[in-house]
C-alpha cells in the first residue's frame, strides 16, 4: 500500500533492488571462527576442564612422588628469650659429633662470615639423620652453609634397632669471641651440652649472655651419662603412614549393551533391506556396534585400615566411546523416537530430520559415540596374598557419574534411523568398577599392575527413551602410590 | 545437501550443517551488512551477530516463507539494532544532508555493475542510506521503518524521497544513468545492462 504512492519511481526501485541483490561480498575467515566459538564454546570447556584436571594430577603426582622422605620430626618450640644483641653480633657453631670420646675443643678458625639473626632464641630443629654411625665420626659433615651461625649439634638415637644421630640446630649466644668451636665430646657430653643449652634458652634468662663451656661441662658430663645409658633407648618407633595417594592410568575396550526388544538379528548384507518393513527384534542385534579404544586416569587417597584392608576414594576421568557402523542416505528421514508413557495417557514422541540409517543407504557410514565422564569413585581394597614387597589384592568401587557431553547418537525407537537427542542422554549415573592387582614395593613407592572391569549400573539414557543401553569397560590398570602421611 | 537436510542438521547443532549453512548465505547476507554499516569491519561484525543468532532461533522457523528470507530479516534487524545504538546515527536520520555530497563526475561505463550501485548508495548520508535500504531494497513499509527506526512515519518518507533524489544524482554524475529528464532512456540503459 505504501510502495504504491511511489508507482512512478518502481523501475528506478527495481533497478536498485536487482543491482544491491546480485552483490556479493565474502567475509573473512574470522567471521566463522566467531560464530563457531560462539555457538560451541561449552567445548573448550571441556578441554579446558580436562587439561586442568590434568595438569592439577600431575602437579600433585610429581609433588608427591618425586619429594625426598618425610624425616620423622620431633621438633622441639620454646618460648623465645631476648638477649643482647652485642652477643648475638658474635656466635659459635659448636659441633659435636656422636661416637667420639674426647671431649676437647679440636679446632677453632675465624667465622666473620655468619649471619646475624633475631634477638630471639630459637630451638629450630631436632631431627634424627639419616645416615649412618660411620659417617658421624667426621665433625663437619651433615652441616650446611645456612647453618654457620648457629649450633649444630649431632647426638645418637636409637632407630629401628640401629645407631642413628640426632642433629639439633642451635642459634646460642656465646660470649668470647667470633670463633667457631669444634668440640668433639663424648655421646654423653654431646648430649649433655645439648640439654644445657636448652635449659639455657628455657630459662628465658637475659642477663646471662654466655655460657661458660668450662663450668658446664661438668653438669652436662652427669646429664649425658644418663641419656647414653637409658633415655636413648626410650625413643619410640615412629609409626607407620596409614595415608597413600594413588595415581592411576589404564587403557580401556569399550562395549556396549542394547536392550529393549526381542528376537531377531541384523543380516550381513543389511545395506539392501528396504526400510519400509517393521523391524521387531532383540535391538542389541539389530545394530552393528564395535568397541573402541578409550582411557581412564585417577587420583586417589588411600586409608589402610589394617594390614588387609585399605580405604580409597578419589577422582577419576574417564573417555569411553564406541563405533556404530549406520548407513548415509542423499534423502532426508523423519526420525522418531517414542517415548516410553509412565501415567496411562498417549506416548509421547520427538521427531527430528536425519540421513543416518541403521539399514540401507547410498553409503555406509561409522558414527563414534563418545563419552567424557567424571567419576567419584569409593571403594575398599583387600590384600589378599604377600606381605613383603609383592603383593596381591582385589578392589571394588562404586562410582557416581557425570556425563561431561551429551550429543551421542541414539537409534530410533523403529530401529531404521540414528539421531542426536541430548535431552534424553543421563547426564548423572553410577558405575561400579572391579579390579585385580599385583603391586610391588620399592623406594618408597608402590607400583601396581591387574586387570580393572567397569560397569555402568544405569541406563545411559533417560528413563522416557524405550532403548537401554550399559556400557562395559574392559582395561589394564597401572597405579603408581606413595605413602604420605 | 538439501535445504532441510542442513536445517536437520543445525537443529541438532552440527557444526558441519551450520558451517554449510553460513557458506551458503553469507556473502548474500555480507552485502546486506555492507549496505548499512560503515566499513566492511562493521559489516563483518554485524554478520557474526546476525548469524549467531540465526543459529540460536533457528528452532524458531516455522518453514513458512524462504528460508532465506527468514534469515535475511534477522540480519536486517541486527543491523538495524547496531546502527541505533550509535548516537551520530540518530541524529542524522532526521537530518538533510543533500547538498553536503561531492561525487566526481565520471564517463558512462558500459555495464552497470551491483559494486558500483551498492557503492553509490554507499555514498548516501547515513539516515537517507537506512531508508533507502529499507524500503526500496528490503521491502519494508513506511510504517515498519518508523517503527524499526523510531522515527515518524512522514520522516520516513521524506527521507526516503531526498534520498532517491540524491541517489540519482550521483549515479548521473557518475554517469552510470542518465539525467532524470530522460528517465526512459536511462532505464533502458541499465535494465539492457
Amino acid at each position: 500500500m505504501q510502495r504504491s504512492l511511489y508507482n512512478d519511481d518502481f523501475d528506478f526501485e527495481q533497478l536498485i533492488k536487482q543491482k544491491s541483490d546480485q552483490y556479493k561480498i565474502y567475509p573473512s575467515s574470522k567471521v566463522w571462527r566467531g560464530i563457531h566459538n560462539s555457538l560451541h564454546s561449552s567445548r573448550r570447556w571441556y578441554l579446558l576442564s580436562f587439561v586442568l584436571f590434568m595438569a592439577g594430577i600431575s602437579y600433585y603426582s610429581i609433588d608427591q612422588l618425586s619429594a625426598p622422605p618425610r624425616k620423622n620430626n620431633s621438633s622441639l618450640k620454646n618460648s623465645s628469650s631476648a638477649i643482647d644483641d652485642k652477643s648475638l653480633s658474635e656466635r659459635q657453631s659448636i659441633i659435636l659429633p656422636f661416637t667420639s670420646k674426647e671431649s676437647n675443643i679440636i679446632k677453632s678458625v675465624s667465622a666473620n662470615n655468619y649471619d646475624k639473626r633475631g634477638p630471639a632464641i630459637e630451638m629450630n630443629e631436632l631431627s634424627i639423620s639419616q645416615s649412618n654411625s660411620e659417617k658421624s665420626l667426621h665433625p663437619r659433615e651433615g652441616i650446611n652453609d645456612n647453618e654457620i651461625g648457629q649450633d649444630v649439634f649431632f647426638t645418637p638415637v636409637k632407630n629401628d634397632g640401629s645407631y642413628q644421630e640426632e642433629k639439633s640446630v642451635v642459634p646460642v649466644s656465646i660470649a668470647a669471641s667470633s670463633f667457631y668451636k669444634y668440640i668433639s665430646p663424648s655421646i654423653a657430653e654431646s648430649e649433655a651440652i645439648v640439654k644445657g643449652i636448652e635449659e639455657t634458652k628455657l630459662s628465658g634468662s637475659t642477663t646471662k649472655n654466655t655460657i661458660d663451656l668450662n663450668e658446664e661441662e661438668l653438669n652436662d658430663h652427669k646429664k649425658i651419662n644418663w641419656l647414653q645409658e637409658n633415655a636413648l633407648y626410650e625413643f619410640s618407633k615412629p609409626k607407620s603412614k596409614r595415608i597413600s595417594y594413588l595415581f592411576t592410568l589404564s587403557p580401556t575396550m569399550n562395549y556396549r549393551k542394547l536392550t529393549g526388544g526381542k528376537n531377531g538379528s541384523i543380516t550381513n548384507d543389511a545395506k539392501n533391506i528396504p526400510i519400509s518393513f517393521n523391524i521387531e527384534g532383540d535391538v542389541d542385534r539389530l545394530v552393528n556396534h564395535k568397541p573402541a579404544l578409550g582411557f581412564e586416569l585417577g587420583s586417589m587417597v588411600l586409608y589402610t585400615v589394617n594390614k588387609n584392608l585399605t580405604f580409597k576414594a578419589g577422582l577419576q576421568f574417564n573417555y569411553s566411546r564406541y563405533n556404530i557402523q549406520a548407513y548415509s542416505s542423499y534423502s532426508t528421514d523423519r526420525a522418531t523416537i517414542a517415548l516410553n508413557n509412565f501415567y496411562g495417557t498417549n506416548p509421547d514422541s520427538i521427531t527430528t530430520y536425519t540421513r543416518l540409517r541403521n539399514f540401507g543407504g547410498n553409503s555406509v557410514k561409522d558414527l563414534k559415540n563418545e563419552y567424557f565422564q567424571l567419576s567419584a569413585p569409593i571403594g575398599i581394597e583387600l590384600l589378599v596374598l604377600g606381605r613383603g614387597k609383592l603383593q596381591f589384592s582385589v578392589a571394588g568401587t562404586i562410582q557416581p557419574t557425570y556425563l561431561i557431553n551429551r550429543d551421542n547418537y541414539l537409534i530410533t525407537t523403529d530401529y531404521k534411523n540414528y539421531t542426536r537427542e541430548p535431552s534424553l542422554v543421563r547426564r548423572w549415573n553410577v558405575n561400579t568398577g572391579a579390579e585385580a592387582f599385583v603391586s610391588y614395593k620399592t623406594a618408597g613407592l608402590k607400583f601396581q599392575l591387574g586387570p580393572q572391569l567397569r560397569y555402568q549400573l544405569l541406563s545411559s539414557y533417560d528413563d522416557k527413551y524405550p532403548v537401554k543401553e550399559f556400557l562395559t569397560e574392559y582395561g589394564i590398570k597401572f597405579g603408581i602410590s606413595k605413602a604420605i602421611r | 545437501m538439501t535445504e532441510q537436510a542442513i536445517l536437520s542438521g543445525c537443529l541438532n547443532n552440527h557444526p558441519s550443517s551450520q558451517k554449510e549453512l553460513y557458506t551458503r548465505y553469507s556473502p548474500k547476507m555480507l552485502a546486506v551488512c555492507f549496505r548499512f554499516a560503515h566499513n566492511k569491519e562493521d559489516a563483518e561484525d554485524m554478520l557474526q551477530e546476525g548469524f549467531i543468532k540465526v543459529f540460536s532461533q533457528i528452532h524458531t522457523f516455522r518453514n513458512q516463507g524462504a528460508f532465506e528470507g527468514w534469515v535475511r530479516r534477522i540480519v536486517v534487524h541486527t543491523c538495524i539494532n547496531n546502527l541505533k545504538k550509535n548516537k551520530r546515527f540518530n541524529e542524522s536520520v532526521d537530518l538533510i544532508h543533500a547538498n553536503s555530497i561531492q561525487v566526481k563526475e565520471e564517463s558512462i561505463p558500459s555495464i552497470v555493475q551491483a559494486k558500483q550501485i551498492v557503492e553509490c548508495i554507499r555514498l548516501l548520508p547515513m539516515g537517507y542510506r537506512t531508508v533507502l535500504n529499507l524500503y526500496a531494497i528490503e521491502g519494508y513499509a513506511h510504517k515498519e521503518i518508523a517503527e524499526m527506526l523510531d522515527i515518524e512515519e512522514s520522516t520516513s518518507r521524506s527521507q526516503y524521497t531526498r534520498a532517491k533524489q540524491m541517489l540519482e544524482e550521483i549515479l548521473v554524475k557518475k554517469r552510470i544513468i542518465q539525467k532524470p529528464q530522460e528517465k526512459t532512456t536511462w532505464f533502458k540503459i541499465a535494465a539492457n545492462q
